[in-house]
């Protein structure tokens, strides 16, 4: 098992050269090496590289993400579900929503070839999380880079104190990685409380009630304990202060955030939020630094 | 086949995501973006404004706003 993650670059004007390739532009052709079936709508694709020293070279900060393309259909953001601490390959967590991602749901299956360009982003402070305990809180799909972020606390397990995850989705058959998530609390590893809004009649042994709530159910000592939230915007808006009031400092409070990236590489400004690029500053920021960039959560 | 779209950050969709959610639906949101992005954060970060300066903004402005004079502003100047 390989620990060893890339070093936080210092934030420039836009980047020059991936892992992927040395014009940023051009993605690396990867194999798609299983697909998996989260929910009804949530897809897990594992990918490898099809360059043997890219595949096992290839590594990133969890929290990062890439940009996975299909010629001819499209390219968009994916983050990464899998942990860099597992080399050879990767994982991508995908929702059906437009028009690639129909395109992946429908026609790409094992064996297939996608492009990747990456990884891309800051990615999770887990440098400063050495030590300290970890509460991750997680809303519906922004599972998805906490699982990454998850696998590799657990898989770097005595650098680190407690690890508590508290997740809400709107429904039972809604929460990804469910039967891995239950197994990791049995083990003792990880601390997991799962949420859902209503049970809608199918069997649920968890809470039932918003995961904003959750909070209240779980103790910890706040002066030493680090918190990584991921959700859609509702999400953010009640949990955020939920913590602040739970006695969490702002700047230990970090958040990753959605946003429209297309280049990836702060080129082409669509992510740019509060006059910074969620691609390059971003997508994971500390709530100190959220709250006084404006339009960045509450629209 | 070579495709091309067009694509500027005042398009209604520009920020749109999966999901959705649009981080500018509002027009005047997308303007202030404009002018704070290429004009006062570019600059404050990187020492020079993201705008090639071409001048025409100023030339074909309808209503006669005086561009030059709200970098300024953007930029603390004024």
């Amino acid at each position: 098992m390989s620990t060893e993650i890339p070093r936080p670059q210092p934030v420039r004007a836009a980047v020059r050269h991936l892992p992927t390739g040395d014009n940023p532009y051009v993605p690396a052709p990867a194999r798609v090496m299983q697909v998996a079936d989260l929910t009804h709508d949530v897809r897990l694709f594992e990918l490898r590289f099809h360059d043997p020293r890219l595949a096992e070279s290839f590594t990133f900060r969890p929290g990062q993400f890439v940009e996975l393309s299909v010629l001819g259909v499209g390219e968009g953001p994916f983050s990464l579900p899998s942990s860099p601490t597992r080399r050879g390959t990767f994982q991508l967590g995908i929702r059906r929503a437009g028009t690639l991602t129909n395109y992946l749901f429908d026609h790409v299956v094992e064996g297939d070839f996608v492009g990747i360009r990456g990884p891309l982003g800051n990615g999770f402070p887990v440098e400063r999380f050495a030590g300290r305990d970890v509460l991750l809180v997680a809303g519906g799909l922004g599972m998805v880079p906490l699982r990454g972020l998850l696998q590799y606390l657990i898989d770097l397990r005595d650098r680190f104190g407690r690890i508590t995850l508290l997740y809400g989705t709107r429904s039972p058959e809604l929460v990804l990685f469910r039967q891995e998530l239950e197994s990791l609390a049995r083990r003792g590893d990880a601390e997991i409380v799962l949420s859902v809004d209503s049970t809608q009649g199918r069997p649920w042994a968890g809470r039932v009630g918003v995961v904003t709530e959750l909070l209240d159910q779980v103790e910890f000592d706040v002066a030493r304990t680090y918190a990584v939230a991921c959700g859609p915007p509702v999400f953010y808006k009640f949990m955020l202060e939920k913590l602040v009031k739970a006695g969490f400092a702002k700047d230990r409070i970090f958040l990753s955030l959605e946003r429209r990236m297309e280049c990836g590489i702060g080129k082409c400004g669509h992510c740019a939020v509060g006059y910074t690029f969620t691609c390059l500053h971003g997508p994971v920021f500390s709530y100190w630094d959220a709250i006084n960039l404006p339009e960045l959560i509450y629209t | 086949m070579r495709l091309r779209t067009w694509d500027a950050c005042l398009y209604a969709n520009y920020a749109l995501v999966a999901g959705g959610h649009n981080f500018r639906a509002a027009r005047a949101d997308r303007v202030r973006n404009r002018y704070y992005h290429k004009q006062e954060a570019f600059v404050r970060e990187f020492g020079k404004p993201s705008c090639v300066g071409c001048g025409r903004c100023i030339e074909n402005c309808p209503t006669g706003i005086n561009v030059v004079e709200v970098f300024r502003y953007v930029r603390g100047e004024l």
